[in-house]
Order: C-alpha cells, then structure tokens, then sequence
C-alpha cells in the first residue's frame, strides 16, 4: 500500500467510554488516522463548519455519529449535514447503542451512509471498526474534496 | 283419571241407550197395543227427553272439563239437589193426575224420576262449572295480588289519562324505596315519560335504566314499562323498577380491576423493556473495558489478578445473555408477528437446520413425525420448537446422547405437539417452577433459564397450554397445545 496522508476522521460521542474505546479500536487499524472528537451535537456542527475554536480544523474524511447527544442530538446533525451542499457529500457512519428499528429507518431516510450497532465486547468493537474503516477508507472511492 | 272417564262414558251411553229403548217400547206400545195417537205419545214421553238432553249435555261435559275431585263431587250435588227438586215437583203434579184419570203408575214414576235427574244434571253441571271459574279467577286473583305485594322489584300500576299518568297501586317495595307516590316516577326525566306516553299508547313495551337518590343513596335502576290493557280508553300499564346497583357497582369494579391489570401489564412490559434496554448501555462499557483489560494486561499482573479478570468477564457475559433473554422476553407480546396458518412441520426442520452444529456436536438424534399446520406466529412457533429441543439436547442423561422425537397430536379444540426426550427426567418438584423466569433446574448448568419461561409466554399469547410429564430416569415429555381458531 502506497504511503498516503493520514486519513481524518471525526467522531460525535458524548460518552469518554466510547470515544476511549473507539480510539483505541483505531490504533489497533493498519490505517494511520487523526481522530478528532466532539462531545455534543452543537459542536460537531461547528466542527464541520471550521467556527469558532475549530477554525483551521481539517474537514474529515468520515463522521462517526452517535445517535444520542446532549444539545443537539444525531438526527439533527445528520440531518444539517444532508441538508447542507458543502457538507453532505461526507460519508456519516451512525455509530450507535440503539437497535430500535425507528432509529434505523429515521437514519437513513436522512441519508445516513451506513448504520451501525456497537457491538457488547470490545473484540467484536474492534471488529466493526477495523471494517469500517478498510471499507469507507480503502475500498470505496470517495468524491475528491 | 282417564279410565274413570271412559267408565263414566260407557255407563252414561249404558243409561242413554236403555233408555232411549224403554221410551221406543212405551211409544210403540202406547200407539200399536193402546191405539193412542202418536201425537199424544210423543207428549206424554216429553219428559224423558228433557233427561236425555241432561245426559248427553253430561256425556259432552265429559269431554271438555276436567272431573277432579271437586268438579265431580259439585256435579253430583248439584244434580241431586236437581234431581229432588224436578222428583218433587213433578211427582206432586203428576200425583194428583193418578188419582184422577188412572194413569199408568209405573211410568209415571219413571217419568218422574227420569226428567228429575235430567234436569238435575243440567242444573249440576252449569252450576259447577260457574263455581269453578270462579275459584279459578280467585287463585288467579291471589297469585298475582301476591307476587305484586311480595316482588323484590318496586312496581307501579299506572293509568294513562290524557298526557298524564295517574297512579293506582303501588307495591310495598315501592312505598319503601320512593315513599308515598305523587305525579312523576323517580328518576325519570321529561324525555323518558314523553317515551313512556308513547309506548303505552302504541302498547310497546319500554326499557331504560337510570340511576336515582334513594335515602340508602344513590342506585341503579332498571326501569320497565309494561302496557296490558287492550282498550284504548283503558291505557294501563306496570312500571316495574329493578334495582340492579350490585350488577352494576360490580360490573364497573371489574372493568376497573381489567383496566389496571392492563396498565400494570403494560408497564411491566415497559419496565421490562426499558430495563433491559437500557441495562445494554453500561453493560457495554464493563465488558468492553474489562475485555480490554483482559486483551492488553493478562499474564503481566500477577495470577491473582488474571483469576479477577476471569470472573469479571464470565460475570458480563452471563448479564449479557440475561439481558438480551430478558429483551426477548418483553418482546414477545409488542413485537409478535400476526397469527397465520404455519406448517408446524417446516419451521421444525428449520430449526434443526439452526440447531445442526449443535446435534452434531452432542451426537444427538432428533425425529418427528408428520406434523399438522397450526394458526400461530411462525417465528414464535419456532422459538418454542427450538428451546425445546436444544433443552432435550442439552439435558441428556450421563448415559449417552440424547435421543429426542417430536410429535403431534390433533384434537378436536387444539393440536397438541409433544417434545420427548430420553434424558434423566426432571423431579416432580422442580416441574412447575421450571417456567418461571430466571429459574433453572438444578440439572441445568448451561444458559439463563430463560428459555421455557420465554415458551410459556408464547403460548401464553397464542392462548394455549404448555405442561411437562416426566418420569424420572426415564426421560421428560413436553407438551404444547396450540387452539384452533
């Protein structure tokens, strides 16, 4: 695999648990990453936007966007990041606890890219994200920015 | 009865008969043997048809009344008192004849005797039958003055005069329950009585219940309007007031009781649901970490810490799969599929093709005959298929594999399946605990003991039956009914 630039990936999580774990799950990738988190809704927005303490922030490659959030919760985010032409060609991954058949279908009918549940124990964790990110980052060709 | 009535036949027709030949032989002798003339003769035996008539008039009554014991015993007088009034009368006149002209004595006599009864039977038998209607009237007088004075219901003869209702008699309940009556009926109002004008003068009956003040407080009643006199001057009616508070009272607490079993039952399940759903999230964080502890530290603490490590992770892993059974378990009744005609014997191979690695790891053999198709939510049809048999699996005696056969019984109501297995059997004691949730048996060293509890529930919602037979040594029997519909 040719040497390329380090891949950005932004993650929505309020939970430390879960941003700890999916930091780690990424070291555990063969794919070099910057992962940069948020914790709120709010924030992922002004993230993608580069405002206010984000400014000068690098746009991400890949969002993944926990569902329950305080302020602003995923839907909302999922749905300005569809809704906005700048921003709605980034894949979102909707990483999340819930395996509620409504949240599912609400997600992609807001055009999420793909929905996943995260899995009990951490193996199947790295699991999933080791896939995801040799598939959104390797596999797929993605618009060029 | 009836034999005394045909006696009583043939003996009168016995009378009638002879006497009807004593009154051709007098005639014939009177007009060949004596040269009278026919006319005269025909006069002289007007008498003794006089009797004829009181006979057949008997022989006919014979037919039509009843002789009880009181009709015969009124007859009878009667007819004697008639007898010996006509003898007399007759006798004193016809006496006098005697001496003047000579007459035959001995017809005379009959005559006399013969017109008597006549008359006497008629007389009995009228007078009789005038008593009897009269007692009869009477006993039906009394029954119904008693049932009016004695209902448990209050009641109240009205009469129609004009747009108003004019009491007449008010039963004793009725003056206890509303006191003394005036114009209106309790608890009706304007739009009731204009409904009850209305069916008294079409002569319907009318039905409608209300709730009233009574000073033992407040009651339900149910009202009933029940016009009976035919002639439209003479627009009567009972109105009959039932008091059905209890019925009604209880019916409502029962309704109440349901809807708070309902909304218990609803929380519960919510409760359930949530609970377990809920559960998931920090669940997720202890096993997660304690994985990833597991991952990056062991064999670099001590053997100790390993050991903890160890039992904190078997510890997750068991409140995971609680978790997820218990999920399961509240799901059965919010999220079941619709009841369809299911080919039991298709979702059975089903599972057992889901069951392969296990049976073939066991060594297990598994067969079933034909079995029917059952109105049922296939996919719940196939958990109970699948716990049940994956139990039979599982539990097989020390002895060998397990040796399961699954069956199908049809019955007029229900189809029964039967899961049978060779294992140890399961002791009486433990048999009805084993569906209860969480509870395991003591042969059970594997899973949560969710399963037969989760199958219960099933056929609980299918509305039918799960029990166990078991002979202990001798292998376990469980069986499911599944009604028809």
């Amino acid at each position: 695999m040719p040497e390329r630039e380090p891949v950005e990936i932004l993650l929505a999580e309020d939970n430390p648990g879960d941003v700890k774990l999916t930091r780690k799950a990424l070291e555990k990738g063969r794919l070099a990453n910057n992962l940069h988190v948020v914790n709120d809704g709010v924030e992922t927005m002004q993230f993608l936007r580069g405002e206010g303490e984000y400014e000068g922030r690098p746009r991400p490659d890949l969002v993944l966007l926990d569902l329950n959030m305080p302020r602003k919760d995923g839907r909302e985010v999922l749905e300005e990041i569809k809704g906005s032409d700048d921003l709605k060609r980034i894949p979102v991954v909707v990483l999340t606890s819930s395996e509620a058949e409504e949240d599912v279908i609400r997600s992609y009918e807001l055009h999420a890219n793909a929905y996943l549940t995260k899995p009990v124990d951490f193996s199947g964790f790295i699991d999933v994200v080791g896939k995801l990110e040799e598939f959104w980052l390797q596999v797929v060709k993605l618009p060029p920015e | 009865m009836r034999l005394n009535r045909r006696v009583s036949l043939v003996v009168l027709s016995g009378i009638g008969l002879t006497l009807t030949s004593v009154l051709l032989f007098d005639v014939y002798e009177d007009w060949a043997v004596q040269g009278n003339t026919l006319g005269s003769t025909v006069v002289e035996n007007a008498l003794p048809l006089v009797f004829l008539a009181g006979l057949f008039y008997a022989v006919w009554n014979l037919w039509r009344e009843e002789y009880d014991g009181a009709f015969v015993s009124s007859v009878t007088a009667w007819t004697v008192a008639g007898t010996l009034t006509t003898a007399l009368l007759v006798g004193w006149v016809v006496g006098i004849q005697l001496f003047q002209n000579q007459l035959k004595p001995w017809i005379i006599v009959l005559q006399t005797t013969v017109v008597g009864t006549g008359a006497g039977l008629i007389v009995g038998h009228k007078t009789a039958i005038v008593e009897r209607a009269r007692d009869r009237s009477q006993r039906r007088k009394e029954r119904f003055e008693s049932l009016f004075e004695n209902d448990p219901a209050a009641i109240a003869d009205l009469r129609l005069d004009g747009d108003r209702f004019v009491f007449g008699a008010t039963n004793p309940e009725y003056e206890t329950r509303f006191g003394t009556t005036d114009s209106t009926l309790p608890g009706t109002d304007a739009e009731t009585m204009a409904s009850f004008r209305e069916a008294v003068a079409a002569g319907e009956r009318r039905t409608v219940e209300t709730t009233h003040v009574t000073p033992e407080g407040r009651k339900h009643f149910v009202i009933e309007l029940v016009p009976y006199g035919t002639s439209d001057e003479r627009r009567r009616s009972y109105v009959i007031y039932r008091d059905v508070t209890e019925t009604r009272e209880a019916e409502a607490e029962l309704e109440r009781t349901v809807e708070r079993l309902q909304r218990s039952n609803e929380q519960l399940q919510q409760f359930a649901y949530v609970a377990s759903h809920d559960l998931q999230e920090p669940l997720r964080m202890v096993s997660s970490y304690v994985d990833l502890l597991a991952s990056e530290y062991e064999g670099e603490l001590d053997d100790e810490a390993d050991e903890y490590i160890e039992f904190a992770v078997d510890g997750a892993q068991r409140m995971q799969a609680m978790i997820d059974d218990l999920l399961e378990y509240s799901r059965i009744h919010t999220q079941g599929q619709e009841f369809e005609e299911t080919d039991a014997e298709a979702v059975l191979e089903r599972v057992l093709q889901d069951l392969e690695l296990l049976i073939e790891e066991r060594g297990a053999t598994v067969t079933h005959d034909d079995l029917p198709t059952v109105v049922a939510d296939e996919n719940q049809l196939g958990q109970i298929f699948q716990n049940l048999v994956s139990n039979a699996i599982e539990h097989a005696s020390d002895d060998g594999p397990a040796s399961v056969h699954v069956s199908a019984e049809e019955r007029p109501d229900a189809v029964v399946f039967a899961v049978d297995d060779d294992g140890p059997g399961v002791p009486p004691d433990q048999r009805e605990r084993l569906f209860e949730i969480f509870e395991q048996s003591s042969r059970d060293d594997e899973g949560t003991g969710i399963g037969l509890a989760i199958c219960q529930r099933i056929v609980n919602r299918h509305e039918g039956d799960i029990w166990i037979e078991s002979t202990d040594g001798e292998g376990t029997t469980f069986y499911v009914s599944f009604p028809k519909r």
